[in-house]
C-alpha cells in the first residue's frame, strides 16, 4: 500500500461523514434491521405476551439475522456508496486534478476502497448497538453467552462483513469506469446486485442451468453457490454452532479474499487503461 | 390524442425502450426464460404423479417471482430516466419553455410509460410462454393461457405503480443521486424487507404484499388450475381495485407536484 492510500482513504471518509445523503442511507440501513428484528418477535409469538427465552441458540439466530441483513442490505449500500464516491469526483473534475498528482492509481482505488468500506462497517456498528439494545428490550433476557463468544463470534462477522462490503463496492467501481454514463453504470452495478443477490441463490435458476448445461449432478449448482456472496456467508452456519468452527472447517474467508482482489486487480487494470486512453 | 401528447409519449416511449439497461434486462428475460424451458423440461416430468394441476402453469410460476422483481427494478430505472435524468441533464427545462401545456407533458410521458411497461411486461411473459411451449410441451388448456394473460396484466399494473411512486420520489427530490438512493431504498424495502404481521390490512400499501394477494386470491390460486377462475376473480377484484386506486393516487400527486415545480 503507498503512503499515500491512508491520506486519500481519511480524506474520503470524511467527505462521506459530511455528505446528508449519507445519514439517510445510515438511517435506512437501521430501519431495516430493527423492522426485521421486530418481525421476528412478532413472528416468534411476542405479540401474544408468550414467554419466549431468548438464549444461545437466540443469540446464533441474532447472529444469522445480522448477516441476513448485512448481505442483502449492506451490499445495496455498498454500490451505492462506492458508486458515490467516484461519481462525486468526477462531476467536481476532481478526479482529473487527482490522477495528475503523483499518486499511483491504485492508491485512488485503494483509498475509495477503504474509506468506503469504513464507512459501512461503522453504520453496521451503530446499527448493531441499537438491534441487541431492542432485542433486550423485547425479550427481556438476552446473550446467553460469555463475553468471549459473544466478541469472537462478532469480530468473525465484521470481517465477513468487511470483504463483502468490498466486493461490492469495488464491483461499483468497475462499473463507472467501464460505462461513462453515470446513471447506466448505477443501473449496471444495481443489477448485478440483483442477479447476485436474487437470481444466483434461486433455486429454481440453479437446478434449471444445471440441466442446461447437461450436469444433472449439481456441480454447477454448487458453483453457482460459490460465486453467489449471499449463499457463500449463510451456509456457514450450516456446519456447526459457533463461527469461528465453520471457519476451520471451510475456505469461505480465502474465497471471499480471493473474489475480492481477482475485482481489485481487475479495477486497477481498467483505472489505468482509462487513465491513458 | 392530440399531436403534442402523441409527440411526447412516442418520444419517451423510444427514448425508455431504446435505452441500454432495458435492452441488457430483455436480454437476460430472454436467456432466463431459455434456461426455465430446459429446466422444466427435465423437472416437470418428475412431478407428473403428483396432483398439482397443469404442471405448464408449475413451470411459468417457477421463476416468475425472479421476473417479477427484475421487472420492478426496471420500472425503477425507467421512472428515475423519465424525471430525474431529464431533470439533471436539463432535458426537462427545455420542454417547459416549449409552447405546450403541463398536462401535456405529463400525460405524454405518462402514456409513453405505460406503452413501454406493457410491451416489456408482454415481453417478459411471451419469453417465458414460448420457451416452456418450445421446449417442454404446448399448453393444452385455454384456462392456462388465461391465467397466463392474467398474470401479464397483473405484472403491466404492478410495474406502472411501481414507477409512478418512482416518479413521485423523483419529483420530490431535486438532486438525480439523492433520487436514486430513495428509489433503491423503496425497492429494498418491498422486495426484502419483512414487514411485522401486526400491521394486518396496513400491508396491502406495499404494491409487492398487494400484487402476491392478487395473484393468491385469498386461498383461491390464479395460478393452480383446481381452482377455478370466478373464484379467484371474486376474491382478488377488490385488491385489484386497491391497485388501480393506487396507481391512480400517485398519478394525480405527480400531477400537482410537477405543476409546483413549473411555477
Amino acid at each position: 500500500m503507498s503512503r499515500n492510500t491512508p491520506k486519500i482513504a481519511q480524506r474520503e471518509f470524511l467527505e462521506l461523514l459530511n455528505n446528508r445523503l449519507m445519514y439517510f442511507i445510515m438511517l435506512f440501513y437501521l430501519l431495516v434491521l430493527l423492522t426485521n428484528a421486530y418481525s421476528t418477535y412478532i413472528f416468534s409469538g411476542g405479540q401474544h405476551g408468550q414467554n419466549v427465552v431468548f438464549n444461545e441458540f437466540g443469540f446464533r439466530d441474532a447472529l444469522h439475522q445480522l448477516l441476513y441483513v448485512f448481505v442483502n442490505c449492506g451490499s445495496l449500500i455498498a454500490i451505492i456508496i462506492g458508486h458515490s464516491s467516484l461519481t462525486s469526483e468526477k462531476h467536481r473534475s476532481a478526479l482529473n486534478v487527482l490522477i495528475s498528482k503523483p499518486i499511483f492509481r491504485e492508491s485512488i482505488i485503494n483509498g475509495k476502497l477503504i474509506s468506503s468500506v469504513a464507512f459501512i462497517l461503522l453504520t453496521f456498528v451503530i446499527a448493531n448497538i441499537a438491534y441487541f439494545i431492542l432485542l433486550a428490550l423485547l425479550y427481556g433476557k438476552i446473550i446467553n453467552v460469555t463475553v468471549q463468544t459473544f466478541f469472537s463470534e462478532i469480530i468473525i462477522i465484521y470481517l465477513i462483513a468487511a470483504l463483502v462490503t468490498g466486493i461490492y463496492v469495488v464491483i461499483s467501481l468497475i462499473m463507472i469506469l467501464l460505462i461513462k454514463d453515470t446513471m447506466f453504470s448505477l443501473f449496471s452495478a444495481l443489477l448485478i446486485w440483483i442477479v447476485s443477490i436474487r437470481i444466483f441463490p434461486s433455486s429454481a435458476f440453479s437446478a434449471s442451468l444445471s440441466y442446461a448445461f447437461g450436469d444433472n449432478s449439481q456441480h454447477i449448482q454448487s458453483m453457482i453457490a460459490n460465486i453467489s456472496p449471499q449463499l457463500l456467508v449463510l451456509n456457514i452456519f450450516n456446519k456447526s454452532d459457533h463461527l469461528i468452527n465453520n471457519l476451520s472447517q471451510n475456505d469461505l474467508i480465502l474465497k471471499l479474499v480471493i473474489t475480492l482482489v481477482v475485482l481489485l486487480v481487475l479495477s486497477y487494470i481498467l483505472f489505468n487503461r482509462r487513465d491513458t486512453a | 390524442m392530440r399531436f403534442v401528447i402523441r409527440k411526447i409519449a412516442e418520444n419517451e416511449f423510444k427514448r425508455i425502450i431504446n435505452h441500454p439497461i432495458v435492452l441488457i434486462i430483455t436480454f437476460i428475460l430472454f436467456i432466463y426464460s431459455i434456461i426455465n424451458g430446459i429446466g422444466s423440461y427435465y423437472l416437470l416430468p418428475q412431478l407428473s404423479h403428483l396432483n398439482l394441476g397443469d404442471l405448464f402453469l408449475i413451470g411459468f410460476r417457477n421463476n416468475i417471482s425472479d421476473i417479477t422483481l427484475i421487472l420492478s427494478f426496471l420500472s425503477l430505472c425507467i421512472g428515475v430516466v423519465l424525471i430525474s435524468e431529464d431533470r439533471s441533464t436539463g432535458r426537462l427545462r427545455i420542454l417547459m419553455t416549449k409552447p405546450v401545456y403541463l398536462k401535456e407533458i405529463i400525460v405524454g410521458k405518462f402514456i409513453g410509460l405505460n406503452l413501454s411497461i406493457f410491451i416489456i411486461s408482454m415481453l417478459a411473459t411471451i419469453f417465458n410462454v414460448f420457451m416452456l411451449a418450445m421446449i417442454y410441451r404446448p399448453f393444452q388448456s385455454y384456462d392456462t393461457l388465461i391465467r397466463i394473460l392474467i398474470i401479464a396484466l397483473l405484472l403491466y399494473m404492478l410495474n406502472v405503480l411501481i414507477a409512478t411512486i418512482v416518479i413521485f420520489i423523483g419529483t420530490i427530490l431535486k438532486n438525480m443521486y439523492a433520487a436514486l438512493v430513495a428509489t433503491s431504498a423503496f425497492l429494498y424495502l418491498i422486495w426484502f424487507v419483512f414487514p411485522p404481521y401486526n400491521l394486518g390490512e396496513l400491508l396491502k400499501i406495499n404494491p409487492i404484499i398487494l400484487y402476491q394477494n392478487i395473484i393468491a386470491g385469498g386461498g383461491t390460486n390464479l395460478l393452480d388450475t383446481s381452482n377455478s377462475l370466478d373464484s379467484w376473480a371474486f376474491s382478488s377484484l377488490p385488491l385489484i381495485g386497491i391497485l388501480l386506486t393506487e396507481i391512480l393516487i400517485f398519478l394525480i400527486i405527480n400531477i400537482h407536484y410537477f405543476g409546483k415545480e413549473e411555477t
